[in-house]
């Protein structure tokens, strides 16, 4: 290892970033190189010429501006965190002529599929067509945008 | 009552939500506002990126992750607006403007020796590289971790850590210039 990296491995000791192997090969160099001992010192002046400064601080008025725009956020604004919903808890909310259309092409689309897969040929009075009818009549509830009550149309 | 710790305030954000943005606020203002002005040297420029910051802490509390350093995480919103104000704005060299009532009342000597090293570790600081600059503010000013300084500045850590030695011998080299040359010149008079 170079003096330079060394010396790059004391200024991470001075920052409690060396690990103690590290550390360990660090001070055996230093035991026996001015340079970098010298290098060390010099950074140790520099931090603590740094940090002994007086502290800067934040003006009065910075207060008044922050704390009273979020006081004024908080009155109008609830303190909740969004989730989102589940696919299986959103509902959908479309215009009655949509629902309607929907709902018809549902009903025709299962009376044509229950058709195809019983075959023609086969009654109407045949129970498990009866069966299929019923299963595939959907329940939708539809929710007005006007201020009607909410119609269920089963 | 103030929470001790950083961990016990993001526990209290997490209870409270933006409620607990006052503590927070109070814990923080004065190193939000001493990092901006450092990087702006500019005191109005840096209250406003100072109240930005703030601000989009109070917009944003609920994004805080219980794993994460909330002094990292500030930082970053703060150095995100810092950067905002100087692409919006020419930062002034001028270091002579700073108002006398930021800081602490010291006695008359004290006062001239202190700001005196203050003002030549300023003029150094500000001699430095922009990048470098900031490694030194955010480790001796608000001294933050290596891995704190990695994730404000979206470096790695070993880049940090080379960043703050090449850093330090800058200013160490500043330094030294310049004090040679004031010794140059009081010898000449």
């Amino acid at each position: 290892m170079s003096c330079e990296q060394f010396e790059e491995q004391a200024s991470a000791y001075i920052d409690h970033e060396l690990r103690d192997d590290e550390a360990e090969t660090l001070f055996r160099h230093l035991g026996g190189c001015a340079s970098c001992r010298n290098a060390m010192t010099v950074t140790l002046d520099l931090r603590s010429g740094l940090r002994d400064q007086a502290p800067l601080l934040a003006p009065k008025e910075l207060d008044e501006k922050v704390l009273s725009i979020a006081r004024s956020r908080q009155s109008w604004m609830p303190d909740r965190q969004a989730t989102p919903a589940t696919v299986w808890q959103r509902r959908i909310s479309m215009r009655i002529p949509v629902a309607a259309a929907a709902m018809l092409i549902l009903l025709f689309g299962s009376f044509f599929a229950s058709v195809l897969w019983l075959g023609l040929d086969q009654s109407a009075d045949n129970p498990k067509v009866q069966t299929v009818f019923l299963m595939a009549v959907p329940t939708v509830e539809v929710r007005a945008y006007t201020m009607e009550p909410v119609v269920t149309i089963q | 009552m103030q929470p001790a710790t950083d961990e016990q305030l993001i526990e209290r954000i997490k209870r409270e939500g933006s409620l607990a943005f006052t503590p927070l606020y109070h814990r923080y203002k004065h190193r939000v506002y001493a990092y901006c002005y450092r990087l702006l040297k500019h005191p109005q420029n840096a209250e406003d990126a100072a109240q930005e910051t703030f601000l989009k802490i109070h917009r944003s509390l609920h994004q805080l992750d219980n794993s994460a350093s909330l002094q990292a995480w500030i930082f970053t919103i703060a150095r995100n607006e810092v950067y905002t104000m100087l692409r919006r704005t020419k930062p002034s060299e001028d270091l002579d403007d700073i108002s006398d009532d930021v800081w602490d009342d010291q006695t008359p000597l004290d006062r001239v020796v202190a700001r005196e090293r203050s003002e030549l570790l300023q003029h150094c600081l500000a001699l430095l590289r922009p990048a470098y600059r900031e490694m030194l503010i955010l480790r001796e000013y608000e001294q933050l971790s290596y891995s704190e300084i990695a994730r404000v500045t979206n470096l790695s850590e070993s880049a940090v850590k080379s960043a703050l030695f090449k850093a330090r011998k800058s200013m160490g080299k500043k330094l030294e210039t310049i004090l040679k040359g004031t010794n140059d010149e009081l010898r000449a008079i």
